[in-house]
């Protein structure tokens, strides 16, 4: 199925999974830092790939944890933290107030992706019964096009149109400059539509 | 004083389990940031209570359940992963977990279910 091919109906449906799984990402993320965390209604962007870099900002240096979804519905999950948000986190969690990435701040967005991660993942599963599995989580330092455009090709993306679910979170009302992504492989959302009875 | 082995790939949350039991009277006699480490510190420091992630790099924390229990079928294993699918949760008790904790969790979570498998 091409993507442009996907019904209103099939976009709204996998809207509300999105919903779901990327709320259940903002309870867990609100837990670990004892905050209030609110988000965006997730938008589903079929967009192409040439947009990445002209229209979202490309050349913003930002923090990502990908995390590769395994399992029934394979793909990427990729969190991106503006650099202050990351550090402001950090110093949060372990109380480090740093200017550049050291090996315990690393481990801070690591195991923050991981818990995102997984929790969307749990929350997909429940609703799918799909067995999404979640891979130790890898952090980068770097443009967002350029993790944007890697983590495309990991997911073996690279039609003119790419697909996403893409949410942003808020920390006690202010826009905490995080994104949250979820980049399926071909074939995974067919699974997840037929799980759900809509195709 | 029961004596607490931690598994965990990720060194924060190393330090945030240990900041809980150290606080609340437990010691903490090894961490370890993979499977097979936690196997080695198992057999070297038999300790009371394992914490045990389950996504970690070179060996998986079910994996080092099995390996563990299959040394010592009396081992102590809580799981401590954010992923908490029911396919995951009886994987890990069926291959000898005693309590699945979810991630992110509460200090209270953690140290009632290491209480409650020492019998404290």
């Amino acid at each position: 199925m091409e993507f442009t091919d996907l019904s209103s109906f099939q976009l709204d449906v996998l809207q509300e999974v999105g919903n779901i799984g990327t709320g259940n990402a903002a309870t867990a993320l609100s837990q670990l830092l004892n905050k209030k965390i609110d988000m965006s209604v997730p938008s589903i962007n079929i967009i192409s790939f040439d947009d990445i870099f002209t229209k979202m900002d490309g050349d913003k240096v930002v923090m990502g944890v990908i995390v590769r979804v395994l399992g029934d519905t394979p793909g990427n999950i990729l969190f991106i933290l503006d650099k202050d948000a990351a550090f402001d986190m950090i110093k949060d969690l372990t109380g480090l107030e740093e200017d550049h990435l050291t090996q315990m701040g690393g481990s801070v967005i690591a195991e923050v992706g991981n818990i995102i991660a997984s929790s969307f993942m749990n929350a997909i599963s429940r609703l799918t019964k799909l067995t999404m599995i979640a891979s130790v989580p890898a952090v980068s330092y770097d443009m967002l096009g350029a993790i944007l455009s890697t983590t495309f090709i990991e997911s073996s993306q690279f039609d003119e149109y790419i697909l996403d679910i893409e949410t942003t979170y808020t920390k006690d009302g202010k826009e905490m400059g995080g994104h949250f992504y979820y980049i399926p492989k071909p074939g995974s959302l067919e699974k997840i539509l037929t799980a759900l009875g809509v195709i | 004083m029961a004596k607490i082995l931690i598994v965990d790939d990720a060194a924060f949350m190393r330090m945030m389990i240990k900041d809980i039991l150290e606080k609340n009277g437990f010691e903490v006699i090894g961490e370890g940031k993979n499977g097979i480490q936690a196997v080695e510190l198992y057999k070297k420091e038999r300790p009371d209570v394992v914490t045990m992630d389950i996504t970690m790099p070179e060996m998986d924390g079910i994996l080092a359940v099995k390996a563990i229990r299959a040394f010592d079928p009396t081992a102590k294993i809580i799981m401590c992963s954010a992923m908490g699918q029911q396919s995951m949760v009886m994987d890990a008790i069926k291959s000898g977990a005693r309590d699945f904790i979810v991630k992110p969790f509460q200090p209270a979570r953690v140290l009632e279910a290491i209480r409650k498998v020492i019998g404290a």
